[in-house]
């Protein structure tokens, strides 16, 4: 499934300082949906190349880091239980840095 | 993306969606996915004031009359002043930047169409503190942060500046190469002697606040604006609980400030970070990250670092925590530098506001520390050493007078040394800090003098008022009790033996 990801407020220097990045990410094992969760694990498994602690906490991202599912709150979409299509957009911006 | 009960597609459970309101919603309300603002069922995208779903134009205009209710109710922007907005290229500054501007417009229509003309329109100008230097950062990348900073405000005036300006003789930043140069290896010497991380970071941010005001003061503003989040207060408020500045605290979680040549004001105190980075995203306005010091650091780095993420964790709980700590933390006296001048027309309105922050300047004049500006507690003030009051003093002080003016923060964070050590880092503070804490010793030591004037003896005799001072804080210490009350009776006790 393609998607594209974004990465902002300081989390870009995760990603090797990219900021959006368009993926195709693979369904897990015997399913055809993938939710948000699955998405974080791909992206902690392919994407992420240092300090996972940093970008997640447990099974979800780490507190202070804003989701955005095509410009949806992810609050609003159910989290991490959240559907995703084909060519959806996952925004993520880390609050943590002041302005 | 579909809505996960229902096949509809879009806006997570748009207008169509016929689902009912099993999804785990922190939102209250069944309708739950549409904005409660609006009433013509428009998507909600986000969780706005903690609780109400709203779409992305409600959001905005939530944000924008929060910043207006904090402008015009406590009248922190007047028509005829000059604002300088310090950006440092995040969502908050950069909201903070469109919003002056939609009201400069207004206000402009507004002159424009006056009969008279006279109506008067602030103006505005941004400034952004490159800070390269102290942050080891690459060369191309400040200097890209830079060009970007000012393709961002295109439009207004942009005074970009760098750090070492603290060290320019009166005021002005040092243009001279060689200056250039020196200064930057002070500024270099200075960090690397502050060993606290958090000691750091407080310098950063002071030596940043006097670059800010020495562009506000040769450019001619009246203002200086400040995007302080209410997440930023509320994390400033924890980490200043932590390092015991409890009792300067509500100094600078005020609207305004005046501490500083130019008053800093703060008009997104009532507005969250997580809000400004959404409404950013959603209005595709561009923003940079800078690399801080504590950036991709453990969070236990520094004491403020540590705050920051405990309030994030917090906001996760429960998302109105960050409004709870900055509300309490305003329930404390604030000082008398942090009066708001209230326009005539909204007096009547706010009654409180005229006696806000009168309480603790009363008794004895505010007295600030010499590093961080934080008001000083009178039982802070450290006694002076024997150098400072038996040999005599030249006019251009010295490390003690520093150390005696610090508040117990600075001097703990950022200025712990004694003796050689003390002298040399002394000599790397920016002049304007030097001088502070000269005026502020001086100052101290008069006011000090008048407390006790009328029990001095006269003048032909006054070669004993130093000692009679060393005699006094001595016994001050001693007693622990605090100043004012103490100072005439010792005199008085003291008058008696001498006679």
């Amino acid at each position: 499934m393609k998607l594209t990801l974004e990465f902002g407020g300081g989390l870009e220097l995760l990603f090797g300082s990219v900021k959006i990045h368009k993926v195709d990410v693979p369904p897990p094992e015997g399913e055809t949906k993938i939710t948000v969760k699955h998405l974080l694990f791909w992206i902690r498994n392919n994407l992420l190349k240092e300090r996972p602690e940093m970008f997640l906490k447990e099974k979800s991202v780490r507190p202070g880091v804003l989701v955005l599912i095509n410009d949806c709150d992810w609050e609003l979409c159910g989290m991490t239980e959240a559907v995703l299509e084909e060519k959806d957009s996952v925004v993520f911006i880390s609050t943590l840095h002041g302005g | 993306m579909a809505c996960m009960n229902c096949e509809t597609d879009g806006g997570g459970c748009g207008s169509g969606c016929s689902c009912s309101s099993s999804l785990p919603l922190k939102a209250t309300g069944a309708a739950s996915c549409l904005c409660i603002k609006c009433k013509d069922g428009v998507p909600a995208i986000t969780v706005g004031n903690q609780t109400e779903p709203m779409c992305a134009s409600c959001l905005y205009v939530s944000l924008l009359s929060k910043f207006k209710t904090a402008v015009n109710n406590h009248g922190l922007i007047t028509p005829s002043d000059n604002v300088l907005v310090a950006v440092s290229g995040g969502p908050a500054s950069r909201v903070a930047v469109e919003m002056l501007k939609e009201i400069r417009s207004k206000a402009q229509s507004d002159a424009d169409a006056s009969k008279d003309g006279t109506m008067k329109v602030f103006r505005l100008g941004v400034v952004y503190v490159d800070e390269a230097t102290v942050l080891r950062l690459p060369e191309s990348e400040a200097e890209a942060a830079v060009n970007s900073i000012k393709e961002m405000y295109d439009g207004i005036p942009v005074h970009t500046v760098e750090l070492d300006c603290v060290y320019g003789t009166d005021g002005l930043p040092s243009d001279e190469d060689g200056d250039s140069a020196s200064s930057k290896l002070k500024l270099t010497k200075l960090f690397e002697s502050v060993k606290d991380m958090t000691g750091k970071e407080d310098m950063l941010e002071l030596l940043r606040m006097q670059a800010i005001q020495t562009v506000a003061q040769i450019s001619g503003y009246t203002k200086v604006v400040l995007a302080l989040t209410a997440t930023r207060i509320a994390a400033k408020v924890i980490a200043a609980t932590t390092k015991g500045q409890g009792y300067s605290l509500p100094a600078f979680i005020q609207y305004l400030d005046g501490r500083w040549p130019i008053p800093v004001v703060l008009p997104l105190r009532d507005c969250v970070a997580r809000e400004l980075a959404l409404h950013c995203h959603i209005a595709k306005l561009t923003t940079i990250f800078v690399r801080g010091l504590t950036t991709m650091a453990d969070p236990r780095s520094s004491l403020n670092n540590l705050a920051h993420h405990f309030i994030t964790l917090l906001q996760e709980e429960n998302p109105s925590r960050e409004h709870t700590i900055v509300r309490t933390a305003a329930k404390l006296t604030s000082f008398s530098f942090n009066a708001e001048v209230v326009p005539p027309s909204r007096r009547r309105r706010n009654p409180r506001n005229h006696d806000k922050g009168g309480g603790k300047s009363e008794l004895s004049p505010e007295f600030l520390c010499s590093i961080c500006r934080a008001p000083l507690q009178s039982s802070d003030m450290s006694p002076q050493t024997e150098t400072t009051v038996g040999n005599g003093r030249d006019s251009s002080g010295n490390y003690a007078d520093m150390k005696s003016t610090c508040c117990p923060s600075c001097l703990f964070q950022i200025f712990p040394e004694d003796g050689v050590q003390a002298e040399e880092k002394y000599l790397l503070f920016p002049d304007s800090t030097r001088k502070a804490s000269t005026s502020t010793f001086s100052q101290r030591q008069k006011w000090m003098r008048s407390q006790i004037q009328d029990y001095l003896l006269p003048e032909e005799t006054s070669g004993l008022f130093e000692y009679q001072l060393l005699f006094l804080t001595t016994m001050k210490l001693l007693l622990n009790l605090h100043t004012t009350s103490i100072y005439p009776w010792i005199s008085r006790q003291l008058l008696n033996d001498v006679y």
